[in-house]
C-alpha cells in the first residue's frame, strides 16, 4: 500500500492488536477503507469483529498497533486512547440501542448536540430533520420505553447521525428485530448511509446483511482476519475453507476428496485431474453447479435425502453421505422422502481447491455453527 | 528517548503511559476515591482499635480480659451467652421467616398479602421498641420500681421471664424474623412455576419437589438470612442491656459498654476486638460452608407465574397461627407503647390516661418534675439532631453507594474493585457497639492538626456512614447492575465529560435505588442505639438515648413515648420512600 493511498483513507487500521489478559481478541488485523465505504466486519460470535468497532469508537484501547481515522492516528498500542470517543467525529448505533429511558425520543437525540454546545435553534431544527428522516416523526414526545423494538432502532439511528459523524459504526443493530423488519431495516442502512455519506463500520454475524450492503467486507475468525474484499469476490474466490463454508446462501459444498492415482476420488465417484496436489484436499463446489440425476450412473454420488426448501421458484435440496451434508440447488423439487436415495452430479472440476487439515475441519465446524445458529449473541 | 540503552522489555515512557491510561478511566479515579474515603471510615479505625490494645497501656488488658480472676465475669460468661443468644435468634428467626414466607408466596392462605406486609414491619422498628414493650407487660418487682401489667395484676410472672436469657431471645427473634422473611420471599419468588412443573413430570411427589427442587433454590437465601440474624443477635445491645443489665445478666456488648462507660477504655477496646473476632469468624466459617450454593442466586432471577399449593383444612389454623406472630410482633408492641405511655401509672393500661409524659409542663409530683417529651427542649432538640443525622448519613451514604456501585459494577474482575468490594463489607463484621469504640480510638484525640470530633454530629455521621457502608455497597452494586454500561458508553460517544455522564445519565437512572438505600440507611441511624451510645455527649444526644436512658432511670413512660415517636419516623420514613420510588421514574410507569 503506497503512502499517498494510506493519507486518504477514512479507516486504516495498522498491525492492530487487543488482548484481555491470556485473550487474544484482535490479533493483527490490518484494513483499510476509502471515505463512503460500507465496511462490514463478518464472523462468528467471539471473532474480535465487536471489539474492533469498540476500537475504533474509542471505548476499547488497543494493546498493540495504530488506529487511523482520516489521516489521524487516534489510538496506538503504546500511548493507548489518543483522542477520546467523543472527538472522533464518530457515531456507534449499539446492539441493545442503549436509548436513555429518563428521556424523550427527542431528548435522546437532542442530548449529545447540547454535550456539543449546538445553539437551541440549530438542535431543534436539526431534531426535527433527523426524525424525518429515520420517518418517525410523530414519536418525539415519547419515551424509549412506550415504542417497539423497531422504532427504537431508529431512535437509536437518529440519536447517533445527529451531530452528522463522519463514521458510523453499528454493532449488530438488526439482530433484535424479527426477519420481515430486518429485511426492511436493511434497505433503510443503506439509504441513510447515502443520505449522511459518512463511512460506515458494520459488524454482524449474518453474512447475507454482509452481502447486501457491503461495499468491503472483512471475513474474521479467532481474532484475525480470513479474507478481505468486495461481497462478490468472496463469493466467487474464497480464499479459506471458512469463508467458503460461511458465505453463500446457501454456503458452498466442501468435499473431502481422496487423491488416487493423480484424481480425486470421493464415495468412489472420480471429481477429475487432482495436478500437482497429492494430498486429500477439500473441494469447493457451489450448490448451483450439482445436479441432480434420475439414476446411479458413472460419476453420479448415491446420497440420502435429507430436506428440500423452496426458494424463489427454485429448491434448496439437502442430503448425507458418510455423514457430510451436501447442498444443491435444484429447478425442481425430488419426490422423495427423507432417507431415499438421490443421485448427484458433480461439475468437471471443483471450483475451488483446499487444503485438508485439522484447522480447516475446525473452520468449516465453526462456520457451519455459526450459520445455523441464526442468532448466537 | 536513550539511544546508548540496550533493547529493554519496557521502553523508556511506557510507565508514563500506562499511569496516564490508568488515570483516564474513570473506574480508576472513582475507584481511588472510594478507597480512600473507605480506609479512613473503615480501616483505620479497625485498624486502630486493635494497635490501642497491644500498645503499653493496653497490653494488660488482654491478660485481664482473657486470663486474669476477672475474665470469667469479664468475658468467658458472656461469651458463652453471646453465642447462644447469637445461635437461638438465628434459628428461630428462620423457623419463623421461612414459615411465613412459605405460606405468604407458595400456599393459598387467605390474607397472605396482609400478612406478607405485617411481616416486613418489625425490621422497621426499633429493637428496643420490643423490649421495652415486654418490660410493659411483663417486668416483675426482682429489681424494683415500676411492674408491668401482668405483675400489677396479680400474675406472678417468673423472673426467667421477665429478665435475661429467654426474653432477650424472644425479643431478638421477633424482631430479626422479618430480615429472614424478606430474604427468602423474595428467592421464594423466584422460583418459576416451571421448575417445580418439570420435577413433577419427571414424575416427582410435591413432597420431593419441594424438598429437592425448591428447597435447594432456596437454600442460600435461608442461610443468607441466618447469618444476618446470627451476626446481629451477637452484636445487639439495646435488648440485653435493658433486659439483662438490670439482673447482670451480660453479653459482650453490654460488657463493652459497662467498659468504656466506666472508664476502662482499654479492656473495652479488647472486648471490642474479641466481640468482632466473634462475628467475622461464624460469618467467615459459614460463608465457606455455604459457598458453593452461591451459584443459584444469578439463574433464578427470572420470576413468573407460580403455582399455589392448597391448604385445605390447615388454612384456618395456619394463618391464626401466622396472624398470631405478626400481631404479636407490630401491633401489640406498638400498641402497648402507645397506651402505656399515657398511663398515669405504668403497669396499669386501664387505669387514669393522661397526656402528661407527652405535653404535660413540669409536675414536682410526677417522674420528679420532668416535663412531657413535646415540651423538653432536651428533646426537641434531640430529634432535630437525631433527623439531621439521619439525613446527612443517608446523602454520605447514597453518594457512597454510587461510587461504590460504579467501581464494583464497571471494573468488574479488576483488583480495584474487589478491593473496593471487600472494604466496604467490612463493617458487617463489626458489631455497633464495636465500631463505635473503635470511633472512640480514632476520633477521641487530636490527629494531627485536626481537633478531637468525640463531642461532636460531625463523629457520629462518620461512624453512622461507616456503620451503614455495607447496605449503601449493596444498594449501589444492585442498582449500578441495573443501569446497563451501554448507556453510559451512548453518553461518552456522544462526547460527555464523567461528570456529565454522572449527572445527565447515571445519577437519574439510579435515583430509585438510592433513594431506598439512602431511605433505608436513614431508618436505620434513627432507630440505631448500639453505634452511638458510645458516641453519644450531653451536646449531641439522640432520641434513642435518651429513650435508652430514661427506660434505665425508670421512666417508663418517657422512653415509651420517644420510642414511639422514633417508631412513626421510622415508618413514616418507609411509606414515604415508596411513594418517591414510584415518583422518582415517570418513565418507567406503564
Amino acid at each position: 500500500m503506497t503512502i499517498e493511498a494510506t493519507a486518504t483513507q477514512a479507516i486504516d487500521l495498522v498491525g492492530l492488536h487487543k488482548r484481555f489478559g491470556e485473550v487474544r481478541a484482535v490479533d493483527g488485523v490490518d484494513i483499510a477503507v476509502p471515505p463512503g465505504s460500507f465496511l462490514v466486519l463478518l464472523g462468528p460470535s467471539g471473532c474480535g469483529k465487536t471489539t474492533i468497532l469498540r476500537m475504533l469508537a474509542g471505548l476499547e484501547t488497543p494493546t498493540g498497533g495504530e488506529i487511523r481515522l482520516n489521516g489521524t492516528v487516534v489510538a496506538d498500542g503504546r500511548r493507548g486512547t489518543l483522542l477520546p470517543p467523543g472527538r472522533r467525529d464518530a457515531g456507534l448505533v449499539f446492539q441493545s440501542y442503549a436509548l436513555w429511558p429518563h428521556m424523550t425520543v427527542s431528548g435522546n437525540i437532542e442530548w449529545p448536540l447540547k454535550v456539543r454546545r449546538w445553539s437551541q435553534a440549530a438542535r431543534r431544527q436539526r431534531v426535527t430533520e433527523v426524525l424525518e428522516l429515520l420517518d418517525i416523526p410523530e414519536l418525539g414526545g415519547r419515551y424509549p420505553g412506550e415504542i417497539s423494538g423497531g422504532q427504537q432502532q431508529r431512535v437509536a439511528i437518529a440519536r447517533t447521525i445527529g451531530p452528522r459523524p463522519s463514521i458510523l459504526l453499528f454493532d449488530e443493530p438488526l439482530s433484535n428485530l424479527d426477519a420481515k423488519l430486518r429485511v426492511e431495516m436493511r434497505s433503510e442502512l443503506l439509504r441513510i448511509h447515502r443520505a449522511t455519506a459518512a463511512t460506515s463500520v458494520y459488524v454482524t454475524h449474518d453474512q447475507v446483511e454482509a452481502m447486501t450492503m457491503a461495499s468491503h467486507v472483512a471475513v474474521m475468525r479467532r481474532g484475525r482476519i480470513e479474507q478481505f474484499g468486495a461481497p462478490r469476490t468472496l463469493l466467487a474466490d474464497p480464499a479459506t475453507p471458512f469463508v467458503a463454508s460461511f458465505i453463500g446462501t446457501p454456503p458452498a459444498n466442501l468435499v473431502p476428496a481422496e487423491v488416487i492415482e493423480g484424481r480425486f476420488r470421493y464415495g468412489g465417484v472420480d471429481l477429475g485431474p487432482a495436478g500437482e496436489i497429492g494430498e486429500p484436499s477439500l473441494l469447493m463446489y457451489r450448490p448451483e453447479t450439482l445436479q441432480l440425476v434420475e439414476a446411479e450412473a458413472p460419476g453420479v454420488l448415491r446420497i440420502e435425502f435429507g430436506d428440500a426448501t423452496p426458494v424463489a421458484g427454485r429448491d434448496i435440496v439437502t442430503g448425507w453421505f458418510e455423514g457430510n451434508r451436501l447442498t444443491a440447488v435444484v429447478e425442481q423439487q425430488p419426490q422423495a422422502s427423507i432417507g431415499d436415495p438421490l443421485y448427484l452430479r458433480f461439475p468437471d472440476r471443483p471450483q475451488a481447491v483446499f487444503a485438508h487439515d485439522a484447522d480447516a475441519a475446525a473452520a468449516i465446524a465453526e462456520a457451519t455453527a455459526s450459520a445455523t445458529g441464526s442468532a448466537p449473541e | 528517548m536513550n539511544s546508548a540503552a540496550p533493547a529493554a522489555a519496557t521502553p523508556p515512557g511506557a510507565l508514563f503511559w500506562r499511569v496516564r491510561r490508568a488515570l483516564r478511566q474513570p473506574v480508576v479515579v472513582i475507584g481511588l476515591g472510594v478507597t480512600f474515603v473507605l480506609g479512613v471510615l473503615a480501616a483505620v479505625p479497625l485498624a486502630r482499635l486493635i494497635g490501642d490494645t497491644i500498645t503499653a497501656d493496653g497490653g494488660s488488658a488482654w491478660s485481664d480480659v482473657l486470663a486474669s480472676r476477672l475474665s470469667e465475669n469479664l468475658f468467658w460468661s458472656p461469651l458463652v451467652a453471646t453465642v447462644a443468644i447469637g445461635l437461638i435468634v438465628g434459628l428461630g428467626s428462620v423457623v419463623l421467616g421461612a414459615g411465613l414466607a412459605w405460606l405468604v408466596v407458595m400456599t393459598d392462605a387467605p390474607g397472605r398479602r396482609l400478612i406478607g406486609f405485617l411481616a416486613s414491619l418489625p425490621f422497621v422498628l426499633p429493637s428496643f421498641a420490643l423490649a421495652l414493650a415486654w418490660e410493659s407487660v411483663f417486668r416483675n418487682d426482682l429489681v424494683g420500681g415500676r411492674v408491668g401489667v401482668l405483675w400489677a395484676m396479680g400474675v406472678g410472672v417468673p423472673d426467667w421471664l421477665s429478665w435475661g436469657f429467654v426474653p432477650v431471645c424472644i425479643i431478638l427473634i421477633a424482631h430479626y424474623f422479618s430480615l429472614v422473611f424478606l430474604l427468602v420471599a423474595a428467592a421464594l419468588a423466584s422460583v418459576n412455576a416451571d421448575l417445580t412443573e418439570a420435577g413433577e413430570m419427571a414424575g416427582a411427589s410435591r413432597g420431593r419437589v419441594a424438598l429437592g427442587i425448591t428447597l435447594p433454590v432456596v437454600m442460600p437465601a435461608i442461610v443468607a438470612g441466618f447469618l444476618l440474624a446470627f451476626a446481629e443477635g451477637v452484636s445487639n445491645f439495646a435488648v440485653p442491656a435493658l433486659l439483662g443489665l438490670p439482673v447482670r445478666f451480660q453479653t459482650l456488648s453490654t460488657r463493652l459498654y459497662g467498659s468504656i462507660s466506666t472508664g476502662q477504655t482499654e479492656r473495652g477496646f479488647v472486648l471490642a476486638v474479641l466481640l468482632i473476632c466473634v462475628a467475622a469468624l461464624v460469618l467467615f466459617a459459614a460463608s465457606r460452608l455455604t459457598g458453593r450454593g452461591r451459584g443459584y442466586a444469578t439463574i433464578t432471577g427470572k420470576g413468573g407465574r407460580r403455582r399455589t399449593l392448597a391448604l385445605g383444612r390447615w388454612r384456618w389454623p395456619l394463618v391464626a397461627v401466622a396472624a398470631g406472630i405478626c400481631l404479636a410482633t407490630t401491633i401489640v408492641p406498638a400498641a402497648v407503647l402507645a397506651l402505656s405511655s399515657v398511663a398515669r401509672r405504668s403497669g396499669q393500661l386501664s387505669g387514669e390516661l393522661t397526656l402528661h409524659f407527652w405535653s404535660g409542663a413540669s409536675d414536682p409530683s410526677i417522674a420528679q418534675g420532668t416535663e412531657g417529651v413535646l415540651r423538653n427542649p432536651q428533646i426537641i432538640e434531640a430529634g432535630l439532631t437525631t433527623l439531621l443525622l439521619g439525613v446527612a448519613v443517608a446523602a454520605l451514604s447514597a453518594l457512597l453507594a454510587l461510587g461504590i456501585g460504579y467501581v464494583v459494577v464497571r471494573g468488574k474482575g479488576t483488583l480495584l474493585a474487589r478491593a473496593v468490594e471487600l472494604m466496604s463489607f467490612v463493617p458487617f463484621l463489626i458489631p455497633g457497639i464495636a465500631l463505635g469504640a473503635a470511633y472512640i480510638a480514632v476520633f477521641g484525640r487530636p490527629i494531627g492538626p485536626l481537633p478531637a470530633l468525640y463531642g461532636t454530629l460531625a463523629l457520629l455521621i462518620l461512624a453512622g456512614t461507616a456503620a451503614t457502608l455495607p447496605f449503601a455497597a449493596q444498594a449501589g452494586r444492585s442498582t449500578m447492575g441495573q443501569v446497563a454500561g451501554d448507556l453510559e458508553e451512548a453518553a461518552v460517544m456522544a462526547g460527555a465529560s464523567m461528570p456529565r455522564r454522572m449527572a445527565a445519565i447515571i445519577v437519574p437512572l439510579s435515583l430509585r435505588g438510592l433513594l431506598a438505600g439512602g431511605v433505608l440507611v436513614f431508618v436505620k441511624m434513627v432507630r440505631d442505639l448500639s453505634l452511638v451510645v458510645l458516641l453519644v455527649t450531653p451536646s449531641t444526644t439522640l432520641l434513642s438515648v435518651i429513650a435508652f436512658r430514661y427506660a434505665s432511670e425508670g421512666f417508663a413512660q418517657f422512653a415509651n413515648a420517644i420510642t414511639v415517636v422514633i417508631a412513626a419516623i421510622s415508618v413514616g420514613a418507609t411509606l414515604l420512600a415508596r411513594r418517591l420510588e414510584g415518583a422518582a421514574q415517570p418513565w418507567a410507569e406503564q
